[in-house]
């Protein structure tokens, strides 16, 4: 029996027997069965909520989620339950929840960890709250709270697991003609002459023989690195195709964390799917040095998706009529099927164009060969050993 | 075990006991009113020894429960351990009768042990029991057993825990049936403790007054049960929260009957606002308000009257002077006369009881009434189903239709007369009288002329279809208008010139400009009208 037809029944037999305690006992069940109803959904409405998270987070990091419950109101809660819907590769099981009870104005908290082991871009939440009366005459009143979102960056290895030279064959290298000299690559003194200026100026060797000397600096230029991501499924072996890409976009991040280190530009276009870029384009990132320009390259590689959004070629063709004369291009791909003609030209054109091959459980020798008969500087990558673990 | 799973227990534990204590005062107040139903009656029962032995049933139940389970009964010692069970209680409440009435004198004869108050008391008593008993394992069934977790599937107990009893256990259904059977045993209590009050014969008697009679046993029985429901409320969410491996704070069990206290202490305060008494039924009371309202209107009218009277007087007076009447003939101050009131019924109570008697209905059957649209509106369905109700669904669908009908019918009208109300306005705005319109236009000075010819002229272009969009201007328009009448765009392109010279140009308009644009206005006239006429031709 319903708690509304008994208060039906229970007027019928108050308004036949006339008896006053029973038109009390109507109104006490009238008033529970009204307050039960109208109270929970506003009480309810009065509850704000705020997730408090990083954006960003590294590959292996535990990231900490702190949820502040607020009962705004005026009416208490006698319970409310929270539940966190979570993204499974960060967390298992996938829902997080909490039983609580509120007060007028009362703050609480909920936290968990979320537990970053693999890259990507996450909605957290959203975060469903429901509630209910004391007595179950109102039934279960439900809310929902915003979502927010994390970037987990790909996971950055050191460039010798990659089976790749510590010293990195490109960046700032000695060059015959001179585009600007290097401060930090003193090269000896020489006389002072008229025009040169006084910064230069080495004032213990001018010193020592009497006369003004100025420091000669080693001609050098600064190789801008324009790096390529190929996420093109067919360019990589379909068997082992999820974890050979996922690797393609940790060697991306690991050579641009390099040159992060080594203060030098570089730029990112990948054929990969940007879920934030409008139209379901790849991200297409300029030129840039600085500990900012690295976050949003390792944020987009973070976010990218291992489907194509355009064909490789396509896509590298384009983006090479961009690039600043002399860079050095850094083509990460699988088996680097298609690129050969794109790479003479940009040899051609005077780039230091560097392949890497990511699809390591193909027989790349070949290809590997012809491109560098081509010019480009080709490395094969090797599994890392969590990556062979997960393979076996 | 961890500490939240140690305290869980405990949980269970205490509220086990709670759980009992309250379904045993629930009993004994539902046998007491019983009982003060039966004296009323004029029944000379001394049944008191029912209370007690009603008051013990649910710790029995409870008990007998426990052994079954812990002996892991068959389905035929089961029933022969509940029928032996039975026996043995309706012989010890017997033995409680005896000791409470004494002996009776059998005189040899046995069969006088076997009276009709042993059938009948052994009858309520395993009425009693069967609920108690049903009480106790719908609580237990309330309750998350650790058993119900699955364990994984390829564990060799899956398949165990696929077809054992516990992973069938409906928790909602039984808070259900415990909430169900508190409300039903509160609508047969309220009819007994009533029964017990109010003299069955006096029942219709609808002129007698309100009984003022705290019953007791009947307030002690909804306490108890709505403490009851809260409780079973609280198992049953607790029970979920398991299920879900919800971590519960603990403010939740420690703020509950606070809550639950406040709600009920705050209805209670409510209740006792309210007016529970009335001297006027419902239908007397509407017509007595009405008769109040009707009288309140009557007499605002008057007094409305009496003040044009006032106002008018010194008027009247002064005309009558005018006429040279004699003295005798001026008009008298007006006197306000109050209306005669509907002589009321005899017996009629006084306005104050009628209003508070409206009021007391007003809210008893709001309340009524809301409980009873939350009622169709949640079981509608199963409401649709119900044989019984159909001829009363085919009444309301009938009256819904009729509804439905009257409100698109009048939806249609008030459009039908919205449009023809708009298409008149349209045509007086085109064709106003050409003698008005003429009046008009030789009052008009040359700069309104002017521009009247050019206004007059897109009026006439919007009723032909050539709409002028907000913000276009005189050109824009008249570009667009002359495209749509090529053999007088030049005329047009003149009335536009000549409307723009008038509308912003600081210096005079002469006169025989005006009078000069009247043959272009005329032609623009006649080539609209022209092309509305083909347009509808078209149509």
């Amino acid at each position: 029996m319903d708690l509304g037809l008994f208060i039906v029944v229970l007027f019928i037999i108050a308004a036949v027997m006339r008896v006053d305690f029973f038109f009390y006992l109507l109104y006490v069940f009238g008033a529970v069965y009204l307050i039960s109803r109208l109270w929970i959904p506003r009480a309810l409405r009065q509850v704000a909520v705020q997730r408090h998270i990083d954006a960003q987070a590294f590959w292996g990091e535990k990231v900490s989620v702190r949820l502040e419950i607020r009962n705004a109101g005026i009416l208490p809660l006698p319970w409310l339950q929270l539940q966190e819907t979570l993204p499974q590769p960060l967390a298992f099981p996938p829902v997080r929840s909490r039983a609580l009870s509120l007060w007028p104005r009362e703050r609480a908290e909920f936290s968990y960890e979320l537990d970053c082991r693999q890259r990507g871009y996450y909605a957290i939440g959203p975060l469903r709250l429901s509630s209910g009366d004391l007595l179950d005459a109102g039934g279960r009143v439900y809310a929902e709270a915003g979502v927010s979102h994390l970037t987990v960056f790909p996971r950055i290895l050191p460039l010798e697991d990659l089976g790749i030279p510590s010293r990195s064959p490109f960046g700032t290298v000695r060059h015959g003609s001179a585009i600007h000299r290097d401060p930090s690559r003193t090269a000896g003194v020489r006389e002072y002459r008229p025009g040169d200026t006084i910064r230069h100026i080495n004032w213990k060797a001018s010193a020592v023989t009497g006369t003004l000397q100025t420091k000669v600096f080693d001609p050098v230029i600064s190789l801008d690195t324009a790096v390529f991501l190929d996420l093109e499924r067919g360019h990589y072996d379909a068997a082992h195709a999820v974890i050979t890409t996922e690797e393609a976009v940790s060697v991306a991040a690991s050579f641009v964390v390099q040159l992060a280190r080594r203060r030098q530009p570089f730029s990112l276009a990948s054929n990969g799917v940007d879920p934030l870029a409008a139209g379901d384009r790849g991200p297409v990132l300029p030129m840039r040095s600085g500990q900012a320009h690295l976050t949003t390259v390792l944020s987009a590689l973070g976010r990218i998706e291992n489907r194509e959004s355009e064909p490789f070629a396509a896509m590298l063709q384009r983006e090479a009529l961009n690039l600043p004369w002399g860079c050095t291009v850094l083509v990460v791909t699988g088996s680097g099927e298609g690129i050969l003609p794109y790479c003479l030209q940009l040899r051609r054109s005077g780039f230091n164009v560097v392949v890497l091959l990511a699809d390591y459980y193909s027989d790349l020798r070949a290809p590997a060969r012809e491109l560098e008969r081509a010019g480009a500087t080709v490395y094969r990558l090797r599994a890392t050993e969590s990556l062979e673990k997960v393979a076996k | 075990m961890n500490g939240q799973g140690r305290r869980r227990e405990v949980r269970i534990h205490l509220g086990m006991w709670w759980r009992l204590a309250l379904i045993t005062g629930m009993m004994a107040a539902m046998m007491s009113t019983m009982l003060d139903a039966v004296h009323a009656a004029g029944v000379g029962w001394r049944g008191s020894y029912l209370v007690f032995a009603i008051a013990l049933l649910p710790l029995e139940t409870f008990i007998s429960q426990r052994m079954v389970r812990r002996r892991e009964l068959r389905s035929d010692e089961l029933t022969r351990f509940h029928l032996a069970e039975g026996i043995t209680l309706v012989l010890l409440l017997q033995l409680l009768r005896y000791i409470d009435q004494g002996l009776p004198a059998i005189g040899g004869r046995v069969e006088r042990l076997l009276d009709v108050e042993f059938f009948l008391g052994g009858m309520i008593l395993l009425g009693f029991w069967s609920v108690a008993a049903a009480m106790i394992r719908w609580f237990q069934d309330l309750d998350y057993q650790p058993d119900e977790k699955a364990p994984p599937v390829t564990s060799p107990d899956y398949d165990l825990w696929v077809s054992s009893r516990v992973r069938h256990v409906e928790h909602t259904a039984a808070f259900q049936r415990i909430s169900a059977t508190f409300l039903i045993g509160g609508i047969f209590i309220l009819i007994l403790g009533g029964a017990a009050r109010v003299d069955p014969a006096a029942i219709i008697d609808f002129q007698r007054g309100t009984i003022r009679a705290l019953i007791l046993h009947v307030l002690v029985y909804f306490v108890l049960g709505m403490a009851l429901i809260a409780e079973a409320r609280l198992s049953l969410l607790h029970t979920r929260w398991q299920h879900e491996e919800v971590n519960v704070s603990r403010s939740v069990s420690r703020r509950w009957p606070v809550l639950v206290g406040g709600l009920l202490l705050l209805a209670v305060v409510v209740a006792l606002l309210l007016p529970v008494d009335y001297s006027v039924g419902i239908i007397d009371a509407l017509q007595q308000a009405i008769n109040y309202l009707v009288t309140a209107a009557v007499t605002i009218a008057y007094a409305l009257l009496y003040l044009v009277g006032l106002l008018l007087y010194p008027l009247q007076w002064l005309m009558s002077l005018g006429r040279g009447g004699a003295e005798g003939e001026q008009p008298s101050m007006p006197e306000f006369a109050a209306p005669t009131p509907t002589p009321s019924p005899a017996g009629t109570p006084p306005l104050l009881d009628a209003l508070k008697s409206l009021l007391f209905w007003l809210i008893a059957l709001g309340i009524a009434g809301y409980a009873l649209y939350n009622f169709g509106r949640e079981h509608g369905a199963t409401l649709r189903g119900m044989k019984l109700l159909r001829p009363l669904w085919a009444l309301l669908g009938a009256l819904a239709g009729l509804w439905r009908w009257l409100r698109r019918g009048a939806t249609r009208a008030g459009r039908a007369v919205a449009k023809a109300v708009r298409r008149r306005a349209q045509q007086a705005q085109v064709s106003t009288p050409m003698g008005r319109r003429l009046r008009r236009m030789g009052q008009m000075s040359p700069r309104e002329l002017v521009q009247y010819y050019y206004l007059s002229t897109v009026q006439r272009a919007e009723a032909t279809g050539l709409r002028r969009r907000p913000n276009e201007t005189a050109d824009e328009f008249s570009g667009g208008l002359a495209a749509s009448l090529p053999e007088v765009d030049q005329d047009v392109d003149a009335l536009t010139a000549a409307f723009v010279e008038a509308k912003y140009s600081a210096h005079v308009v002469p006169p025989e400009r005006a009078q000069g644009l009247r043959p272009f206005w005329e032609r623009v006239r006649q080539a609209l009208r022209r092309l509305r006429r083909e347009r509808q031709a078209k149509q």
